[in-house]
C-alpha cells in the first residue's frame, strides 16, 4: 500500500540475518499475549538490475538523482513499459509461498499529492493482483515458542512501484528530492492476522527475508530499505491499529509489545480502540493520523499499461525451477551425514553458501577427508576473516576447488591454518589471479615447515627476548603464558610453523634450561 | 535546379506567405519557424531528392502543442507548462523529420491539454475559422492544426483525437481529419489527455496526402505499451489486400440510425442524405443499421475521459517543471492546490474535479465501472455491424441485421458556430453535446475520418467514415471515393 520515506542514515554492514531466532524470542517470552492478532504488510524491493517501468539502473546510495529517467520523473509524454524481469522475480515470490498465481492481473494508479511521488500516483496491483492466498509455513525453530507449527496465509502478493526519497535539510525550511528510488520495483506481501504473539510476527518475518534473499529475489535487507514492515494490531477481536514503517525484528517485537498494552490500558480506562495508524520511534508508540477510512486514493486502472499475462508454461517453469528452500536445505544440513547444528546451518543459508558448502563437502569425501571440514572451515574461519559483502564472493573467486586445496594441505600439514587464510585474503584482494591454491602456495613458499635448526633458533630468539615472562611460565606461576611465546613463533615465522611443533619446541627448549618446568608440565 | 525542387520550393513559399500574411488574425500557429530555415531546409531536401524519397519530402507541417519536440517549449497551450521543454522528441516527429523529410512549420493552438471542442481554451486564445470572415469556430481541440491546413500554411498537420479532437475542426475548416485505429501510431513523447482514447491524427487537404502521412508514422513503437505488434500489423495489410480484391471498389455502406439526432442541423442533414444519393448513384449498397450502445456514449465518454485526465494531470504540480505558484500549499493546507489553480485554466479544472469525483469510491462502482461496461458493449456492437472481422475479437454472431463495410454519417452537428454564441453559451455542458458524433469511434477505437463536403448552397459540412477495426487502409479508399463525388 503507502510507501513511506526513511529519513535515517543506512549503514553498510549486512548484519542481522543470522541472529539466533530464540534470543529474540526470548526477550518477550514472559510476557502473555491473550487476545492479540497481528497481521503484516511487506515492502520488498526487488532485485532487479533496471526499474519497474523504466529502463533506468537501480541504485542504493548513488549519487542523489544520478539513475532517473523520464518516465521516473513523470516527464509529460512519457510511457511506462513493463520490466519482465521483475515480473519473474514476483512470481518466484509467489511461487515459494505456495500462492494462487493469476494468469490476468492489472495494474492501477493509486493517487496522492507528495514531493516525492512525482506522478501523483503509484503504479500498483490493487483490483487484481498478481498472487493471493499463500501460506508460509513456520517451525519452532523458526522462533515461535507456543506451537510446533503455524502457518501464515498470504492474503495477497501485488507489483508495485517505490517513491522517490524526500531529504531534508536541518534549520532550512528547505526539501530536497532523490527520484534513485522512484520507479524501483517492490512486491507488497500482506498477511491475514495469524500470528497471536510478537514473537511469531518477528519470525515470520525473518523467515520471509530468509526464503527471499535466497530465492534473490530481494536482498531483504533492512539497513538498505530493501525491506519494510507495517504491523496490523487487534486486541480481543477490537479494532485494528497499524504501526508503520518497522526497521528491524527488535522493532516489530517491541513496537507489537508496547502497542498491545497500550490497546489493554486504553481498554482497562474504559475507552474504545479507534482504528488509527502509529509511529515506532525504537522506544514508543504514537498515533500518527486517523485511519485510511478517511483517505480517498481515486484508484484507476492505469489506461495504458496492458494486463499482465501469464503462460501456463512459465507459471510451470517456475515451479519447477524452484530451487530447494530454505527448510528443505536447514533439514538436509542438520541431518547425516552432515550434521551441522542449527545455527550453522542458518548461517550457511543466511550467506547463500549452501551450495559452495556442498561442493567443496564433495571434494573433500573423494579426497577421504571429512566433508564437514568445509563447514567449520566456511562457519568459524573465513567469515571471520572476510569483509562486510565479500560473502557472496566466495564460491566465485575461493571457489570451491580452491579452498578444498588449502583445507587439504592444512589437514596434510603442508600449509598452517593462518597461511591458508592468508591465501584466502590474498585470493579475494587479487582477484586477477586466477591460480589454484598450490601454484600460490609454491610462487610465496608458504608450505609449513616442520621441527627444524630454523625454528628451533626461532624460538630460542622468542624467549631471550622474553626473559621475564620465561621465569613465570618456569615457575608454575603463569603457565599459560606459553601461548604467548606460541603466538611470537607464528610471527616470527610467518605462519608458516604449526603451533603443534612451535609448543613442542618451546618447551623441549624450556625443559633443557629449566629442568624444574618438566614437573609443571605434568 | 530541378523541376520538382522548384514546385517545393514554390510551394513552400506559398505557405510562409499564408502564414505571415493570415497567422496574426487566425492565430493558428503558436510558433514559427523562422522563414529562412524553412526555405533553407525545403532546398537541401530538394536537393538531395530522388525518386526513391517520400512523398513528403520537403512538403510543410504543423503540429499540435500536445507533440514532445526538443528545440521548443511543448505547452499543451496551458500556463502549466509554460516554458517547458522536453528532452525528447515525440516518436512521430522523430519519424515525420527522419523518414519521411518533413519540414515542420511550427506548433499549433490547441485547446488547452487537448480539453475542448472549439479551440477557446487556450492560454494563446482561440483560432480562427479561415472559411469565414466573421469570427468562427475552427473547432477543437486540434483547432489550430485543421486551421493551419484550410488556410494553405502547410501541406498536412498533426493532431490529437481522444473523443473527436481532429474530426471536428476538420469539418468545420473543411478538411479532411482522420482518427487512426488506436494502436496504430505511437503515443510516446505525445501528452497524455486520456490514454485510452488518444490517438494521435492527421488533417489534410486531401486523401492521398493523409494516406502518406499515416503510412509514415503508422509504425511499432518499442516505447508506447499500446503500440500495435509487427505481427498484428502484418495481419491487417493481409486483410487489405484481400477485402480490396474482394470488394472491387464497390461497398456495403451503412447508415447508423443512432446517429440520427435531433440537435442536428438541416445544413448537416441535407449534406449527409446528398453524399448518400450520390453513393448510391454510383453503386454502392446503402442500408439502415443499428448500433444501440451508441446513444449511451456521451456520457461513457465524459465518464472516461475525465477520470483518466485527472489521473494524468496529477503530475503536474510545480515541482520539476512547468508554472509554479509562490507558496505551495493554500491556506487550508491543501498541496499544490495554488500552483494547480492557478496553472491550469477553468475546463481543464472542471474535468478534474468531474474526474476525481467519478473516480472517488463513492462513486467510482456507479460511474467509471459502468462506463467501462458500456465501453465494453459499445466496442462489440461496433465489432459486429462491419461485414469483415474485428481482428483482436474473437468471431461474434452477428444480428439478424445486414452488415455493411463502413458507416457513414455526419461528424458535427452543425457548421462552425460564431465564437461569439459559444462564449455566451449558458453552461460549458452545451458545447460537450457536439461531441456526440465523434465519440463513438473514439470508444470504439475503430478508424473514423471527417471528409469535407461543399453543399449547393455553399456550406462547408463534414461528412465522417468509420470502419472495422484495422480496417484503416480501406477507409481511406472510400474517403478518396466520397472525396472526388
Amino acid at each position: 500500500m503507502r510507501i513511506y520515506v526513511r529519513p535515517r542514515v543506512f549503514g553498510t554492514r549486512n548484519l542481522g540475518f543470522v541472529r539466533d531466532a530464540r534470543r529474540w524470542a526470548s526477550a518477550a517470552a514472559e510476557n502473555s499475549y491473550d487476545g492479540l492478532k497481528c497481521g503484516v504488510e511487506i515492502h520488498l524491493q526487488l532485485d532487479t538490475k533496471t526499474k519497474l517501468f523504466s529502463n533506468s539502473r537501480t541504485s542504493f546510495q548513488a549519487t542523489p538523482n544520478e539513475h532517473v529517467s523520464y518516465f521516473d520523473l513523470a516527464l509529460p509524454g512519457s510511457q511506462p513499459i513493463l520490466n519482465k524481469h521483475a515480473v519473474l522475480l514476483a512470481l518466484k515470490a509467489a511461487t515459494a509461498l505456495n500462492c494462487k498465481i493469476h494468469r490476468r492481473s492489472m495494474f492501477d494508479r493509486k493517487h496522492y499529492f507528495y514531493a516525492d511521488q512525482p506522478a501523483g500516483y503509484q503504479i500498483t496491483q490493487y483490483y487484481h493482483a498478481i498472487a493471493s492466498d499463500g501460506i508460509l509455513w513456520l517451525q519452532r525453530r523458526d522462533g515461535i515458542l507456543s506451537r510446533d507449527k503455524l502457518g501464515v496465509r498470504i492474503a495477497q502478493l501485488q507489483i508495485e512501484q517505490d517513491t522517490g526519497k524526500s531529504v531534508y535539510e536541518i534549520d532550512s525550511d528547505k526539501s530536497y528530492i532523490d527520484f534513485n528510488r522512484t520507479n524501483h520495483p517492490l512486491i507488497e506481501i500482506v498477511t491475514a492476522p495469524d500470528m497471536k504473539t510478537p514473537q511469531e510476527a518477528a519470525a515470520f518475518v525473518h523467515k520471509l527475508q530468509t526464503l527471499m534473499k535466497h530465492l534473490g529475489v530481494s536482498t531483504g535487507e533492512f539497513q538498505s530499505g530493501a525491506i519494510r514492515v507495517d504491523v496490523n494490531v487487534s486486541t480481543n477481536g477490537g479494532k485494528r491499529c497499524e504501526i508503520k514503517n518497522l526497521a528491524s525484528i527488535n522493532d516489530i517485537i517491541y513496537s507489537i509489545r508496547a502497542e498491545y498494552n497500550r490497546q489493554l490500558n486504553e481498554v482497562s480506562q474504559g475507552r474504545a480502540i479507534e482504528s488509527v495508524t502509529l509511529g515506532w520511534d525504537g522506544h514508543n508508540i504514537s498515533v500518527q493520523r486517523e485511519k485510511e477510512g478517511s483517505l480517498e486514493y481515486r484508484y484507476i486502472p492505469d489506461p495504458e499499461l496492458p494486463p499482465l499475462l501469464l503462460s501456463e508454461d512459465i507459471i510451470r517453469k517456475t515451479w519447477e525451477n524452484q530451487p530447494k528452500l530454505p527448510d528443505e536445505l536447514i533439514d538436509e544440513l542438520t541431518a547425516a551425514p552432515h550434521g551441522l547444528n542449527l545455527a550453522n546451518a542458518q548461517t550457511l543459508l543466511s550467506y547463500g553458501l549452501v551450495d559452495y558448502y556442498y561442493a567443496s563437502y564433495k571434494i573433500l569425501e573423494e579426497a577421504e577427508i571429512k566433508g564437514k571440514n568445509a563447514a567449520n572451515w566456511i562457519i568459524n574461519d573465513i567469515l571471520g576473516i572476510v569483509s562486510a559483502g565479500e560473502e557472496k564472493l566466495l564460491p566465485s573467486v575461493v571457489t570451491p576447488s580452491r579452498l578444498t586445496d588449502l583445507i587439504i594441505a592444512q589437514k596434510q600439514k603442508t600449509i598452517t591454518k593462518i597461511i591458508a587464510m592468508n591465501v584466502i585474503k590474498y585470493f579475494l584482494q587479487n582477484q586477477a589471479d586466477r591460480r589454484e591454491s598450490a601454484e600460490v602456495i609454491d610462487q610465496y613458499q608458504l608450505t609449513a615447515m616442520g621441527d627444524s635448526n630454523i625454528l628451533e633458533a626461532i624460538c630460542s630468539n622468542v624467549l631471550e627476548e622474553h626473559s621475564d615472562l620465561v621465569e613465570l611460565v618456569v615457575s608454575g606461576k603463569k603457565p599459560s603464558a606459553i601461548k604467548f611465546f606460541i603466538g611470537m613463533v607464528m610471527k616470527n615465522g610467518k605462519g608458516r610453523f604449526n603451533p603443534q611443533d612451535s609448543e613442542a619446541t618451546l618447551k623441549r627448549i624450556l625443559t633443557a634450561q629449566h629442568p624444574e618446568y618438566a614437573n609443571i608440565q605434568k | 535546379m530541378s523541376q520538382h525542387a522548384d514546385i517545393l520550393l514554390k510551394e513552400a513559399k506559398a505557405c510562409l506567405s499564408n502564414i505571415s500574411s493570415l497567422n496574426h488574425r487566425l492565430n493558428a500557429l503558436i510558433s514559427v519557424r523562422p522563414p529562412e530555415s524553412v526555405l533553407t531546409r525545403v532546398s537541401e531536401v530538394a536537393l538531395k531528392g530522388t525518386e526513391s524519397q517520400s512523398g513528403l519530402a520537403g512538403k510543410l507541417f504543423a503540429f499540435k502543442d500536445n507533440f514532445c519536440t526538443v528545440d521548443q517549449p511543448t505547452t499543451c497551450a496551458s500556463k502549466m507548462l509554460q516554458g517547458y521543454v522536453s528532452p525528447f522528441e515525440a516518436t512521430v516527429m522523430t519519424r515525420l523529420y527522419k523518414i519521411a523529410h518533413a519540414i515542420d512549420i511550427g506548433r499549433a493552438n490547441m485547446d488547452e491539454f487537448a480539453m475542448g471542442t472549439d479551440n477557446i481554451f487556450s492560454v494563446y486564445g482561440p483560432p480562427l475559422n479561415p472559411l469565414y470572415s466573421t469570427p468562427r469556430s475552427a473547432g477543437g481541440s486540434s483547432g489550430g492544426s485543421a486551421c493551419a491546413v484550410a488556410a494553405g500554411m502547410c501541406h498536412f498537420a498533426l493532431g490529437t483525437d481522444t473523443g473527436g479532437s481532429v474530426r471536428l475542426p476538420a469539418a468545420y475548416c473543411g478538411v479532411v481529419g482522420y482518427k487512426p485505429s488506436y494502436g496504430l501510431v505511437s503515443r510516446h513523447g505525445v501528452v497524455a489527455f486520456a490514454q485510452s482514447l488518444d490517438t494521435v491524427g492527421v488533417f489534410a487537404r486531401d486523401v492521398q496526402t493523409v494516406r502518406e502521412v499515416f503510412n509514415v508514422i503508422s509504425a511499432y513503437d518499442p516505447l508506447d505499451p499500446t503500440s500495435v505488434s509487427h505481427e498484428l500489423r502484418r495481419q491487417l495489410q493481409t486483410n487489405t489486400a484481400r477485402r480490396r480484391q474482394a470488394s472491387k471498389g464497390k461497398y456495403r455502406l451503412g447508415i447508423p440510425l443512432e446517429f440520427i439526432v435531433d440537435s442536428c442541423s438541416p445544413d448537416i442533414t441535407n449534406a449527409w442524405a446528398a453524399v448518400l444519393k450520390k453513393l448510391r448513384a454510383q453503386g454502392h449498397e446503402l442500408y439502415a443499421v443499428s448500433v444501440p450502445s451508441i446513444k449511451s456514449a456521451l456520457p461513457t465518454y465524459y465518464v472516461l475521459g475525465p477520470s483518466e485526465a485527472a489521473s494524468n494531470l496529477s503530475r503536474y504540480d510545480g515541482v520539476r517543471y512547468g508554472y509554479r505558484a509562490n507558496v505551495d500549499r493554500e491556506a487550508n493546507g491543501v498541496l499544490y492546490g495554488v500552483t494547480r489553480s492557478e496553472g491550469f485554466g477553468s475546463e481543464v479544472r472542471r474535468r478534474i474535479l468531474l474526474g476525481n469525483y467519478n473516480l472517488s469510491s463513492g462513486a467510482f462502482n456507479n460511474h467509471y465501472i459502468q462506463a467501462q461496461k458500456v465501453r465494453r458493449k459499445l466496442q462489440l456492437n461496433f465489432a459486429k455491424v462491419f461485414s469483415v472481422d474485428h481482428p483482436l475479437e474473437k468471431p461474434i454472431d452477428r444480428d439478424d441485421q445486414p452488415t455493411v463495410d463502413f458507416l457513414v454519417a455526419p461528424c458535427s452537428t452543425g457548421t462552425a458556430p460564431l465564437l461569439s454564441d459559444i462564449l455566451s453559451q449558458k453552461s460549458p455542458l452545451d458545447s460537450y453535446v457536439n461531441d456526440v458524433l465523434t465519440v463513438p469511434a473514439s470508444l470504439a477505437g475503430i478508424p473514423a475520418i471527417s471528409i469535407p463536403w461543399h453543399s449547393d448552397d455553399g456550406k462547408v459540412v463534414g461528412i465522417q467514415v468509420m470502419g472495422q477495426y484495422g480496417d484503416d487502409d480501406r477507409v481511406l479508399d472510400v474517403s478518396e471515393t466520397i472525396m472526388s463525388l
